[in-house]
This record gives structure tokens, C-alpha cells and sequence, in this order.
């Protein structure tokens, strides 16, 4: 009983202000409203790209499970099965791999899968089911593609495989069919369970003991009650079921790698801050003023004994109530206002470009409405502690900052409305900076995007993404969250028909491999002095073996590209003549310096011996010191390898490998549209695993990368406008309510309404006009380190001042310091001086 | 016994070169179920005296003692709690909570404590004060008269040890004066009420059944009416 009815008058009181405070309640709700939009947008943006890197991460891991085993017997699997703390369990039996000469090329597993097993792994059957009698199969369009078979249902499929060292020839009837995932690196062919009890029968036993057949093993696939620390909870399954190395384990590295990076943290730590600053700035202006105004009923509750905790409730709860009405349509926006950001964001980057999700997940809603509900918090702790600390006698007496002064000063008398606005702007200087800080950060914001945009440099950003009109190379070269890298995608038949095109002018290849290169004494003694210098920018991971390598066996990586003529002329050469006749001879190779200085491994005229380890062993003569283009090479960096390059047919014969990295060529002007439609229709028909870039393409990307930043930057500034004019309209309008009757005595000392009008429109100038010196003194150097700060990884990008954003901003704001002061002058006047003069406080 | 009662109170203003002396060493004390009236000019402190009796003000030296309580021993909280329940309050503009209608303002220092309203008490005092048939208008529409009397209801309500009145007839004309005084006199001896009243008129003082005279914030005579 004790407390239920203070609470409750608390409540009345609470919303009795509530609806004697209309305007301030609009703009309040907008404000919270505004604040939620952002930080919904925010979190459905980092959420959405999470969850659709962790998506495209478990397509190319092959399953969403959180974890598997591979190759065990029935025994091994019982005892999994058994286990309770895992929260669900499925497996599929492996029959053997497809064999038809048909299928060389087409990597076909044939196994049985329960339906759990296939619908995790990606495998369901898109059309028809899976396997229900004994010889129905179910596979991807691309097996039926390669056997030369229809995607018709009930169709026979002959399929070749053994099995336990028997070698089957069966036909089935295809029961169901699904489009291979591009992400994934098999075709799966499922066959029934009786089938496989026949041919491939569960393999029984402790362990696997023959490891060449694994016809009969099962797979199980796991998922635990949670993804958090997935490796720990698969070591202590693994105690538990009291297997040791023998069993073949993995975790989907979805779950553990999609871990956001320290980068998009900070980003994100930032985006979070300027919104709640923003969010802050605004409500705590909203709160402040009004209970500023309504001071003296807060002195007059404190008067009748109502305590310091009783009147932060009150000035709290009516936060809260108006939360109640922002944060949900905030949130509702916001999501809907995802719809274009999330695609917008996504398109841009490689990761998940046929699968991006918008995310659904209830941290977006959880978060935006915590958020924005904290930033309200804050927003009240200075107005409430305002009512607290003012007493309740003097309470009676308050005015709004009564210290103006109205200084003598030559200067003034010429301007005297001005200066007495400037003063009326200084007399609240607590509201002052909130409208200020509120108008210049979307300003700000703008102008940091724009100036970013506009340094995004399109040529420099061409000429080091592609350096020939095309180039075509292994998708997983290209597509940047690939786990297994290709060197040799592009095959001799690959290569044969793109030379043959008609209009092509210049071809290249380039060849590349990876291997261990033993140091001779000079290439040593430089290896440590370089190892020694730079060790302290190494990752400490790599530092250990690297510093055991090169120590105790003399080792260092290595790349060795073999390069035809077309990329010779490209060739970045540092230092030495450049020969090509002698280079052809195959005796010359060309060596990279130290990749992040100028330190040199091997010196012109050094004699070098390269291992190929398959048994091929040969010096050359160092010719020149040089690399490759980047765009050409790998495109990736390592800290501490050496680049060697040969002619191409040396490169061939030494090694072995026919298949190149990169083909490069230039084609004729008017041939190019031709081209590139054939270049797409080779890699995304022909042959699949390839993927190209083109001059286009690079110029698409860069300018999708542009629109992503200006639509992101774009519609955020917009919506910190929205707040920072917001805080402008409630400024003004409260601060022309709370002087009614001072303004009416001016007017009836003798100012004329159009004096009095243009008072209020200079006060509003003089925001305007604080809020730009801001902007171009301190905002300026606040958009020089934001654009560094985000732009230092960017080598496309040249810094340059801007100011064109802010300067186009500025008739905006005039608009609204016109308009807004006019607009309160027109409604006061709508009572007379008599009548708001006899307005007692 | 005495329900309120200062020693030697002080409140002293300003620095050393321009003290400004309020109050000087006020010795008061009231009965129970007193009606005292403190007279002075503009100025002579009688303002000042009733803010730090009522605990809105804390003074240089000296205490306010209200029923055996050091009211300034107490924190700022505690004092407030103390007030609402011990101290009623009627100012000279009402003072009212403009967005709550008679009867919320009436109640509401009993419901601020937390105390369930004695509505037994309450109509009382409301039916006293003529006010039932305005118990649902808001403040606004009410006379100057009329809000005093809600005024003095709302400071009845919590039974408070004291009721301080300041200047609670300086808005009114002189004949709802006498109407508003004559029922402060009414309750004073109808709920037995502890009763200190400021005021600069002598002939508004003569109601009350002692008066003390204060003068350049020291107390110089006092007389029973």
C-alpha cells in the first residue's frame, strides 16, 4: 500500500505535463523517432552483412551445422548419437565417387543422406524428393548436365563408382534434382538407404582401419545447443565419446571466423556514438528547455514536499512515455529504410552478392530500441538534476539566464537589433551549443562523405585493378572469401580458345607457384638483415617460423611466376636493363626487393638456384630487380616472401605446369562489347570456375562503391538534418513562448513589430552563422581526420579540401532561420500586447 | 507544549563589507494549536522567517525546531519528507499545480508520501471550505478566493503540526480577505491547527490570537489579541 499511491500520483503528474506539453511532445517523438531510425538502420546494416559473410561462409564450409565428423563406423556413431549434450544429430553414408568418363571433369559424390543431413548441407532437391526406392537417385543439374541427361523427372541415370573395391555400373531413376551452389566444390548424387546397405554397407568396428576406402563410413553432422566457443564444445564431445586422433573432426569456421573484425567494430563504435551524441543533443535540449520553463511548478512540487527522487520520476517518466510512441516507429522505419541501405551496402562487396540477406534478426530491434531508450536516459540526467538542484524559493523567481547584459559599445549602436539578438543567442549558451553542435554534425557528416567520394580517384583505381582491358582467372582469385586458392585455373584449352578470338590484339599469361626457396650464403645474409629490420611488423605468428626457417634450414617462401610476352611489357623493373631476347633464354629471372622497402634479397648478376622439388634444378643469372603488377600477380601480400619471374616456356618446362593464373589481353576498341559478352558467357557457362575482370566491370565497381558511400552518408546526414533543424524549430519556438511577455514589453517600449521580427530572424542567423564557423574550423579538421582515418587503406584515394557541401547547405539553413522565427512571430502576434503583458510568470 | 520554536536564528547575507542582516537572533515559539501572526514592513525579514521555519531555506546559525525535531539536522531529502509531512504551506498566488483539478491538488501531498487519502478528513475540510461543488474544475477556472481556499485545503489535508501562511491575502480584494481569513481563524480552532501567519497589515494580524512584531530581522514585541 505505502508506495502505490505516490507512484500513482507520480503517473498523474507525469502525464498530466505530458498533455499540457503538445508541441514539445511532437517534437520529442520525431526527435526519439529520428534516433531510433538511425540506430535500427546501423544495426541492420552490420547484422545484415554478418549474417549474409556467415551465410556465404557456410556455403562454401558446404553445411550450416556446427560442426562434423567425417569417416566413422557405426559403433563411433552410436556413441555421438548417445550423447545429450549435443541438441541435434544427422549423417550421411558415403557409396563412392562418380566415374563415368562423362564425369572427368564434374566432381560427383555419391552417397545417402538423411533429409536433415541434406537440408543442412545445402543439398535439398529442388524439384522432386529425395531418393524413396531402391534405385531412385537425386542429384544436381550440373551431373545431368555433364552426362548429357534432361532435368526431367523419372529419367534413367547411368552412374559409374566402386565401392569396397568393387567397381558398380548401375541405372537409376532420377527422383529429384537442385542447381549445384556455385559456393560449393562437389555435386552430390544421393542414393537410397537400401542401396547402400547393399553396396556400401555401414562400416562396423572401433575405428576406420583401412583409410584408402572410405565406402560405408558415416558422416555426422552436429549442431550444438549454441555456437559460442564451438571448438571447446567439440574437444569436450570428443572426451566425452572418448575419441582421440583417430577421428576425423572439423568445425564450420562460419561460426567462429564470421567474428566481426576490430575495424567494423570501431566503426560501428563510431556510427553508435555520433547517433546517441546527435540523439543527446536533441532531447536533452527538448527536456532542458522544457523544464526550464516549467520550473516553477517544479519548485512548487518540491515546495509541498515532493522529494529530489520523486521529481527525476517525473521528468524521466515523461521520457519514457514519449519512447513509448518514437521508439516503435522508429524501429518500423528504420527496418523499412534498411531495405534500401542493407542491398546498397552489400552489392559493393564481393562476399555475398547472389545471397545477401536482409537480416530479421532481433538484435536490429533489441538493439535500436536499447539504444535510442539509453540515449533518452542520458538526455534527462541534466534536466533532471536541474530540478533538483534549484531551490524551491528561488524556483519562483526564475528566469531563463537573466544575466544579459546589453554592453555600451559604438559598434552596437549601429546594429542594434543584431547585437541584442547575439546577446538573446549568449544569454542561453547551454542551448546555444546544443543547436549549434546539432546543426553543423549533419553538416558534417555530409561534407565528410562528399569530400570522401570525390577523393575516390577512378584512374588510379583502374589502372591498379586492371591494367588491360580484361583479364580472366580462377574464380576463387577473384572472389576474396574463397578458402582454397587456384594458381592454374585456366586450362590449355582455356587459353587456346580465348587467344583464337577474333579482335584480340595483345595476350599474355601469367604462371604462378608457390614454394620453398633454400637461400644461397648473399640471398641469406639479406634475408636475416631484412628478417631483422622488419620482424617487429610481423604478425607474432608468423614471426616464430619464419625466424626457425630461415634460421635452420636457410628457407624462405617464395612465388615463381612465369610470364609471357605481353606481361614482360608490363613489368615494373626497379632497377637493372631490362633484355628480352636474353631473358627468353630461359636463364634470367627477375627478383622482387623487400615488398614494404628497398632492401634487396639478390643483386644483379647474382647466381641463383631454384629447387623446383620435383627433381629439376637450375641457377639462373638475377637480370634485373622488378615484379610484376600487382593486379596481375595473386593480389595478395605476404610479409616476408620473394618474387621470382621467368619466361613463361622455362616456367612450363621446369615446373610442369601447363595451366595459368592470369590470361591478360588488350582487344580492338570495336570489337570490345562483342568481347566482353563472350568473356561473361565463357565463365558463367562454359567453363564455371573461371571468373574475369574487364575495364567495365572495374569501372562499375568503383562507381557502385561510390553510390554506397553517398546513398549510406547521404541518408544519414539527411537524418541528422532532420535533427538538427528539429532542435532548431523547438529552440526557437520555446524560446519565444518562455519571453512572451519581455517581448511584449520591448514592443511596448517602442519596437516595432518589424524590428521585433527581424530580432527573432537575426537570432536565428546568428545559429546559422555560429553553426558555419564551426563547421569550416573545427568541422573541417574533423572531416581531414575522419576521411584519413578511414581512407588510409586506400590507395585509390587523394585527399582534397571541400567546402562545396557546406557552402550548398547554407541556403538551406538561411531558409529555416528565416522561416521558423518568422513563423513564431506571426503566432504571438496573434495576442495582443496588452493581454501577454498581464501573462504572469 | 510548543510545536514550533527557533533559537537565536540567523541568516546573514552577502560578504563581510555588505552583510545583509535578514534575520538576527530570532527567539520565537508556538503553541499548539496557536494562530500567531508575524508582522513587519517590507523588508524587516518576515519573509525570510518563514522560509527557514517551513525548512525552504537554511539559515546561517540558529535552529527551527518543530515538534522536538532540529529540522536542519536533517539532509535535503529527509527535510523535504519532513515538510510534507509536517509543514502545510499557503502562499499569497496560491501556488497551485495548474494541471490538476481541485481535488489532485488538494490530495496531493498525502499521496506524494505514499499514505492512502483519509477521505474522511479530506471531505471535512472540503465541506468546511465550501468547496464541493468545485472539487472537479481545474485551477484555472476558479477565483482568487476560491484558489486560496483550495490553497488552505491542500495545506489541511496532510494534518501538517503547522500551517505557514504568507501573506495569503495580498491577491484578494478586502471583503473575500475577511471571507478567506474568517475560515482560517474557522479551521485554526475547528482541526485544532497550529497556525503562523505572515503579514504587513496590522488589522489582518488582530485575527490571529497572538501577534509578533519583527522588525530589521529582529523580533521587537509581541502581544496576545
Amino acid at each position: 500500500m505505502f508506495n502505490v499511491n505516490s507512484k500513482k500520483s507520480i503517473a498523474l503528474l507525469s502525464k498530466r505535463l505530458i498533455k499540457y506539453n503538445k508541441t514539445r511532445n511532437i517534437i520529442s517523438v520525431i526527435a526519439i523517432m529520428l534516433t531510433t531510425i538511425l540506430f535500427t538502420s546501423v544495426f541492420s546494416i552490420t547484422i545484415s552483412i554478418n549474417e549474409s559473410i556467415q551465410n556465404s561462409t557456410m556455403r562454401m564450409v558446404g553445411t550450416k551445422a556446427h560442426g562434423g565428423f567425417k569417416f566413422m563406423t557405426l559403433s563411433q556413431y552410436e556413441k555421438l548419437k548417445a550423447d545429450t549434450k549435443i541438441k541435434d544429430i544427422s549423417y550421411n553414408i558415403i557409396v563412392g565417387f562418380g566415374e563415368n568418363p562423362e564425369l572427368k571433369k564434374t566432381y560427383v559424390e555419391i552417397r545417402f543422406s538423411e533429409e536433415k543431413a541434406a537440408k543442412w548441407c545445402f543439398n535439398m532437391p529442388t524439384t522432386g524428393t529425395l531418393p524413396k526406392s531402391k534405385m531412385d537417385i537425386a542429384t544436381t543439374t550440373d551431373v545431368l548436365d555433364a552426362l548429357g541427361l534432361p532435368h526431367e523427372i523419372g529419367i534413367q541415370v547411368p552412374i559409374e563408382f566402386t565401392s569396397n573395391g568393387i567397381k558398380h555400373k548401375d541405372v537409376f531413376t532420377l527422383c529429384g534434382f537442385w542447381e549445384r551452389d556455385i559456393a560449393s566444390y562437389a555435386n552430390e548424387a544421393f542414393v537410397s538407404r537400401e542401396y547402400c546397405d547393399e553396396v556400401a554397407p555401414i562400416k562396423k568396428g572401433e575405428s576406420i582401419i583401412d583409410e584408402t576406402d572410405f565406402s560405408g563410413s558415416i558422416n555426422p553432422l552436429i549442431w550444438f545447443k549454441s555456437s559460442w566457443n564451438i571448438e571447446k564444445q567439440m574437444e569436450e564431445l570428443k572426451n566425452r565419446c572418448g575419441f582421440d586422433n583417430e577421428v576425423n573432426d572439423g568445425i564450420n569456421w562460419a561460426y567462429t571466423s564470421s567474428e566481426v573484425d576490430l575495424n567494423t567494430i570501431f566503426l560501428l563504435l563510431c556510427a553508435i556514438f555520433l547517433i546517441m551524441f546527435s540523439g543527446y543533443l536533441i532531447i536533452y535540449n527538448i527536456f532542458y528547455i522544457s523544464v526550464s520553463k516549467d520550473i516553477r511548478f517544479y519548485g512548487l512540487l518540491k515546495t509541498i514536499g515532493t522529494t529530489n527522487k520523486q521529481l527525476k520520476k517525473i521528468v524521466r517518466r515523461q521520457g519514457f512515455l514519449l519512447c513509448l510512441i518514437g521508439i516503435p516507429m522508429g524501429l518500423f522505419i528504420g527496418y523499412i529504410l534498411s531495405f534500401v541501405l542493407v542491398p546498397a551496402v552489400l552489392e559493393v562487396s564481393d562476399i555475398a552478392e547472389n545471397d545477401y540477406c536482409l537480416s530479421i534478426n532481433p538484435i536490429i530491434f533489441i538493439g535500436g530500441g536499447l539504444f535510442a531508450f539509453l540515449t533518452v536516459l542520458i538526455s534527462c540526467i541534466k534536466p533532471c538534476s536541474f530540478v533538483c538542484k534549484i531551490s524551491p524559493v528561488e524556483s519562483v523567481k526564475y528566469i531563463e539566464n537573466n544575466k544579459i547584459k546589453y554592453k555600451r559599445n559604438n559598434k552596437a549602436k549601429k546594429n542594434t537589433i543584431f547585437y541584442m539578438a547575439f546577446q538573446n543567442v549568449k544569454r542561453t549558451p547551454k542551448k546555444a551549443l546544443s543547436v549549434i553542435l546539432s546543426l553543423s554534425l549533419s553538416i558534417i557528416l555530409l561534407n565528410t562523405t562528399i569530400t570522401f567520394v570525390n577523393g575516390f580517384d577512378m584512374d588510379k583505381y583502374i589502372q591498379n585493378t586492371i591494367i588491360s582491358d580484361f583479364y580472366i582467372t580462377d574464380a576463387s582469385l577473384i572472389n576474396i572469401s574463397s578458402s582454397v586458392l587456384v594458381y592454374d585455373g585456366i586450362n590449355e584449352n582455356d587459353k587456346k580458345t580465348i587467344s583464337e578470338l577474333d579482335g584480340i590484339t595483345e595476350i599474355g599469361n601469367v604462371y604462378m607457384k608457390e614454394f620453398q626457396h633454400k637461400l644461397n650464403d648473399v640471398g641469406f645474409n639479406n634475408a636475416k638483415a631484412i628478417y631483422e629490420k622488419y620482424k617487429s611488423q610481423f604478425p607474432s605468428v608468423y614471426l616464430e617460423e619464419q625466424k626457425r626457417r630461415l634460421d635452420d634450414e636457410h628457407i624462405i617462401d617464395s612465388h615463381l611466376y612465369g610470364i609471357d610476352e605481353f606481361v614482360i611489357s608490363k613489368m615494373e623493373i626497379k632497377e637493372g636493363n631490362f633484355d628480352l631476347e636474353k631473358f627468353k633464354t630461359g636463364n634470367y629471372i627477375i627478383v622482387t626487393d623487400y615488398i614494404f622497402g628497398d632492401e634487396k634479397y639478390y643483386s644483379i648478376g647474382d647466381k641463383v638456384t631454384i629447387d623446383y622439388g620435383n627433381g629439376n634444378k637450375k641457377e639462373y643469372e638475377v637480370m634485373a630487380i622488378g615484379d610484376i603488377p600487382f593486379v596481375l600477380g595473386p593480389q595478395h601480400i605476404h610479409y616476408f616472401d620473394v618474387y621470382f619471374s621467368m619466361y613463361s616456356d622455362e616456367f612450363i618446362k621446369q615446373t610442369g605446369t601447363k595451366g595459368s593464373m592470369k590470361i591478360a589481353f588488350n582487344v580492338e576498341e570495336s570489337k570490345y562489347e562483342t568481347i566482353e559478352k563472350w568473356v561473361e558467357n565463357y565463365c558463367e557457362n562454359i567453363n564455371k570456375e573461371l571468373d574475369y575482370k574487364s575495364r567495365t566491370s572495374c569501372e562499375n565497381e568503383f562507381k557502385g562503391m561510390k553510390n554506397m558511400f553517398l546513398i549510406v552518408g547521404g541518408i544519414l546526414s539527411f537524418i541528422l538534418a532532420l535533427i538538427g533543424v528539429l532542435n532548431f524549430i523547438n529552440s526557437s519556438i520555446t524560446s519565444v513562448q518562455t519571453r512572451r511577455r519581455e517581448l511584449a514589453m520591448f514592443q511596448a517600449i517602442g519596437m516595432t513589430g518589424k524590428q521585433l521580427k527581424g530580432m527573432l530572424i537575426s537570432e536565428g542567423l546568428c545559429y546559422t552563422g555560429l553553426s558555419f564557423i564551426f563547421v569550416l574550423t573545427i568541422g573541417n579538421i574533423l572531416t581531414y581526420l575522419l576521411v584519413n582515418s578511414f581512407s588510409n587503406q586506400m590507395w585509390y584515394f587523394t585527399y582534397s579540401l571541400n567546402i562545396l557541401p557546406i557552402l550548398a547547405s547554407i541556403p538551406v539553413l538561411l531558409f529555416f532561420s528565416i522561416v521558423i522565427p518568422t513563423m513564431c512571430y506571426n503566432n504571438m502576434q496573434k495576442i495582443s500586447v496588452v493581454d501577454r503583458l498581464k501573462i504572469m510568470e | 507544549m510548543d510545536v514550533l520554536k527557533t533559537e537565536n536564528l540567523k541568516k546573514y547575507y552577502g560578504n563581510n563589507d555588505t552583510t545583509v542582516k535578514a534575520l538576527d537572533g530570532v527567539n520565537i515559539s508556538v503553541s499548539d494549536g496557536e494562530f500567531v501572526s508575524i508582522v513587519g514592513t517590507s523588508g524587516s525579514g518576515k519573509s525570510t522567517l518563514l522560509h527557514m521555519l517551513g525548512g525552504l531555506d537554511r539559515p546561517t546559525e540558529g535552529k527551527v525546531i518543530v515538534t522536538d525535531k532540529d529540522i536542519f539536522s536533517l539532509k535535503e531529502d529527509a527535510l523535504t519528507i519532513f515538510r510534507r509531512r509536517k509543514i502545510g504551506f499557503i502562499f499569497q498566488n496560491y501556488n497551485l499545480i495548474p494541471i490538476l483539478n481541485v481535488y489532485e491538488n488538494i490530495v496531493l501531498p498525502v499521496e506524494l508520501d505514499g499514505n492512502s487519502v483519509d477521505n474522511k478528513h479530506i471531505d471535512k475540510v472540503i465541506n468546511t471550505l465550501g468547496l464541493s461543488k468545485k472539487i472537479n474544475n481545474f485551477v484555472s477556472q476558479l477565483s482568487g478566493g476560491q484558489q486560496q481556499r483550495v490553497a488552505i485545503a491542500r495545506a489541511l489535508a496532510s494534518k501538517p503540526a503547522i500551517i505557514l501562511a504568507d501573506e495569503p491575502t495580498g491577491n484578494l480584494d478586502s471583503k473575500t480577505s475577511l471571507d478567506v481569513l474568517g475560515l482560517l481563524k474557522i479551521t485554526s480552532e475547528k482541526f485544532k491547527q497550529t497556525i503562523v501567519m505572515i503579514t504587513h497589515n496590522e488589522e489582518i494580524a488582530q485575527m490571529a490570537d497572538r501577534i509578533i512584531h519583527i522588525e530589521d530581522g529582529r523580533i521587537v514585541g509581541e502581544h496576545n489579541v
